[in-house]
């Protein structure tokens, strides 16, 4: 290419247009809403805190966090305690869910504007009656979420606050 | 196989007197009326209570029961009083005409109300006479299997047979009658929001739907699941045998440098291949058959034949000269080998990496089809979620959880499927080319060592050679004869080993092909003509009711119901955009034709349906006279209907039709005197 082509083709006016780009399916909110829905329910009285659904979301990713999880609620403190990990994307499907009204945000640990002695505010995020309807929507469609539904149901109600607590406590070891 | 409801009593002990009620149940249509809140529900949930199966509706341990029942309850002058005990008593009667009465306590602990128990007669209707007692275990793990199990004994009373199914955590388990009783027992409160939903999940049935039909059906499909497990087990056996059949075939022509090409590494119905097994060995870059070779060393021996055997003195120069040509022969291959080596190790890491890639890969397929599926129920319906726009300002949204401003554009749902199906496909083609590679380097890098082996050992015999007398005959040149004679006798004797293990290939090739053609047609069908048959028998049903009860939605005559879930189907699809009455109408049609099918044909149906308030408000007056007609030729089954209808209309709508209509009081739990 000599240099009057190379001036002819930098001349001509430029268009750029983005592309579709693949993304990991736990991008993608329709999904991740509804296995929001579906851990909430698992959880005691649909109600969980940030924490809680931060760790059985990051258990769901994988067969190897599964299995930690699962060996670390049996055990009463477990010396090999797993490493966490914190998902963004799932703050931001529970407020999608909270803006649908499927989920609301339980304040606690507040009486009367003032702090509850031996407590620190929080949220909770808790399954409503819509959010219900899904769920039971979800439980009828039998080949849908067929490894995170085994998992969760081997939780069987033992996935509480104070184990959760325990996750993070130094103090347990 | 039947149960029919013959006696329900409640007894309320308060601190101020007793409370209680008692119905009597007859076969055929018996229609329950009374107010809104007078206690008809209780009395339904409580037949549900007796038998224990209150785990049908959630994995709570808390009766089902009114207030009224378990704490508070008002007398005729409306004064609230403390309930100190009540208990539920049924009696209950089989096909074979034995009744048993069963007695749960409603108040207490759980461990009490774990407690039921029964007695082999009519406590409730003749109570004067004594009866057999016994007590046994509700809502505890082993209660539908062990000997002190009230549902163990439930089944064996109504004659029931349960199958082991697959369970999520363990061993299969048997099919739980919490399972089945949601087709024989419509609660109001969530009764009427659809079918399949109402099996329970939390007894970790896999599938429970699917099997609880198959099994209240009396599917030959249940045979079918263990037929395909035996097939199963065989086709784990024929592999492993064509595993230790390959590895034979190795071990056979190991110790000869030559290795097997040709044989699959798992089973194939065609034996022999389009490319015929054979014998091969490798200088490192080219690959020579067995028969060759044995050619080649019998003309080099009746060359070396020929020739007279030289003495050391005469062969000196030609030994010293070939010891040089060995000893970098061997250099050059042992250089060969290590690098070759390194090749492997190299192409083995790369492996690993395409199986992670893969793995990953589709995990991510399949979560995108789970995506799919959701998208395809409509599972968020009209919401901003489904649109992908703003719940606040409706403005577009990017389908992505990453923050909108920084996100790319996300390829739509089913472009991304395909991409990640082509990904995929790619890295499977790339692992099979690699594991290809690698099992020829591998083959290649065995004849190197045996080729090794022979150099070191033609060495060992040139300088043995140089150093013996010079008149004496020369070692290497006999040791050379030696060496062929033997090469020989060993590749023809590998060569007749490998031909004779060929013949198991061909018998393993045969059993494969036949099992393949086993699994196929268990594939191809998995229900029998008589399973067919019940379906398409509940489908006339079906559909003739829905025509009877005015659905409107669309016309009765589309629908199928599906021989792959047992579903009412249209157009291959689930039936959806119904109006709610038309809802109401489906779930009557289906659950009543059950009832219908059975019979005559052979199911496990218990042959008694129990409705309460089977929204009829949803529907119109019309449809409710429909259905009650419909029921009302029960015959020697049972139907149980509780209702709030005006008692007018009802009297209007039951004009002619066999029926017991029951008028119940205001509140059904009346003080009755002590005794």
């Amino acid at each position: 290419m000599n240099n009057q082509e190379l001036d002819s083709i930098l001349n001509e006016p430029f268009t750029f247009r983005e592309r579709p780009t693949p993304i990991s399916p736990n991008l993608r909110p329709v999904r991740r809403i509804a296995l929001l829905l579906l851990m909430l329910d698992k959880c005691q009285g649909g109600k969980a805190s940030h924490e809680q659904l931060h760790v059985l979301n990051w258990a769901l990713r994988d067969t190897e966090s599964q299995r930690a999880l699962l060996e670390f609620l049996k055990g009463d403190g477990h010396p090999n305690k797993p490493i966490i990990r914190f998902d963004p994307t799932l703050d931001r499907a529970t407020l999608f869910a909270e803006a649908e009204g499927f989920v609301a945000m339980e304040l606690v640990g507040v009486k009367n504007g003032d702090r509850i002695d031996g407590q620190w505010p929080g949220y909770r995020v808790k399954l409503l009656e819509t959010g219900k309807q899904i769920v039971k929507e979800l439980s009828t469609m039998a080949d849908c979420f067929k490894p995170e539904r085994a998992f969760l149901s081997q939780l069987n109600g033992k996935f509480t606050q104070d184990k959760v607590k325990n996750l993070f406590n130094k103090a347990t070891l | 196989m039947s149960l029919r409801i013959r006696c329900l009593e409640l007894r309320v002990t308060t601190e101020k007197g007793m409370f209680g009620t008692k119905l009597s149940f007859r076969d055929g249509l018996t229609v329950l009326r009374a107010e809104n809140s007078s206690g008809k529900s209780t009395c339904l949930m409580s037949i549900l209570y007796a038998l224990g199966l209150e785990g049908m509706l959630g994995p709570s341990h808390l009766p089902p029961l009114s207030e009224a029942m378990v704490r508070r309850i008002k007398d005729k002058n409306d004064a609230s009083l403390n309930v100190v005990e009540s208990k539920v008593l049924l009696e209950i009667q089989n096909a074979n005409g034995e009744t048993m009465t069963v007695e749960r306590s409603a108040t207490g602990t759980n461990k009490q109300r774990e407690l039921i128990v029964t007695y082999d007669g009519p406590v409730l209707t003749a109570p004067d006479k004594t009866y057999k007692q016994e007590s046994l275990f509700v809502r505890i793990p082993g209660a539908a299997q062990s000997e002190s199990g009230f549902h163990t004994r439930l089944a064996e009373f109504i004659g029931l047979k349960l199958p082991q199914v697959p369970r999520y955590d363990a061993q299969p388990g048997p099919l739980y009658l919490e399972c089945l009783f949601p087709l024989f027992f419509i609660e109001q409160i969530t009764g009427w929001q659809g079918l399949e939903s109402r099996i329970p999940t939390h007894l970790r049935i896999v599938e429970p739907w699917l099997r609880t039909m198959e099994f209240l059906l009396k599917f030959d499909v249940h045979d079918f699941a263990l037929r395909r497990h035996q097939l199963q087990l065989k086709k784990r056996e024929l592999e492993r045998a064509w595993d230790i059949a390959v590895h034979r075939a190795k071990i056979a022509t190991q110790g000869i440098g030559f290795v097997p090409m040709g044989i699959s590494p798992t089973p194939v119905a065609e034996w022999p291949p389009t490319q015929s097994p054979s014998l091969c060995i490798t200088n490192g870059k080219d690959w020579k058959g067995i028969d060759e070779e044995i050619e080649r060393l019998k003309n080099d021996l009746v060359i070396l034949n020929n020739t007279p055997i030289p003495t050391v003195d005469d062969s000196v120069k030609q030994i010293t000269d070939d010891l040089k040509d060995t000893e970098e022969a061997l250099n050059q291959t042992e250089e060969e080998y290590e690098s070759l080596f390194s090749e492997i190790s190299l192409d083995q890491g790369q492996i690993s990496a395409i199986e992670n890639r893969l793995k990953s890969l589709n995990k991510d397929l399949q979560e995108y089809k789970d995506e799919q599926r959701l998208r395809e129920r409509d599972i968020f319906g009209k919401t901003s979620i489904a649109k992908a726009e703003c719940r606040t300002c409706g403005q577009p949204l990017k389908d992505s959880l990453a923050a909108q401003v920084k996100a790319a554009q996300p390829m739509p749902l089913l472009e991304n499927i395909a991409f990640l199906k082509d990904q995929v496909a790619l890295f499977d083609e790339m692992l099979s080319d690699a594991s290809r590679t690698i099992d020829g380097k591998q083959q290649a890098l065995i004849s190197l060592r045996h080729r090794i082996e022979e150099l070191q050992s033609v060495i060992r015999t040139q300088r043995q050679t140089l150093r013996s007398e010079g008149n004496s005959p020369s070692a290497a040149a006999i040791r050379e004869r030696l060496i062929i004679e033997d090469r020989i006798t060993r590749l023809e004797s590998s060569k007749k080993e490998f031909n004779l293990g060929l013949d198991v290939f061909k018998e393993l090739a045969t059993q494969w092909s036949d099992l393949q053609a086993a699994l196929h047609a268990l594939k191809a069908d998995n229900l029998t003509v008589s399973d067919k048959g019940k379906l398409n028998r509940l489908r006339e049903s079906f559909i003739e009711q829905l025509a009877e009860y005015g659905f409107r939605s669309f016309e009765p005559k589309e629908i199928l119901i599906s021989y792959r879930n047992y579903r009412p189907i249209r157009d291959e699809n689930e039936l959806w955009g119904m109006s709610a009455s038309d809802t109401i109408r489906t779930i009557w049609a289906y659950l009543v034709g059950l009832l219908e099918i059975s019979r005559n044909g052979d199911t496990n149906h218990l042959g008694l349906l129990i409705l309460d308030e089977p929204r009829q408000q949803s529907a119109d007056k019309v449809s409710f006279r429909a259905l009650l007609k419909r029921v009302a030729n029960a015959g020697s089954q049972q139907v149980i209907f509780a209702t709030s209808e005006d008692e007018e209309t009802l009297k209007t709508m039951l004009k002619d039709l066999p029926h017991e209509l029951k008028s119940l009081p205001k509140r059904i739990l009346e003080e009755v005197a002590k005794k």
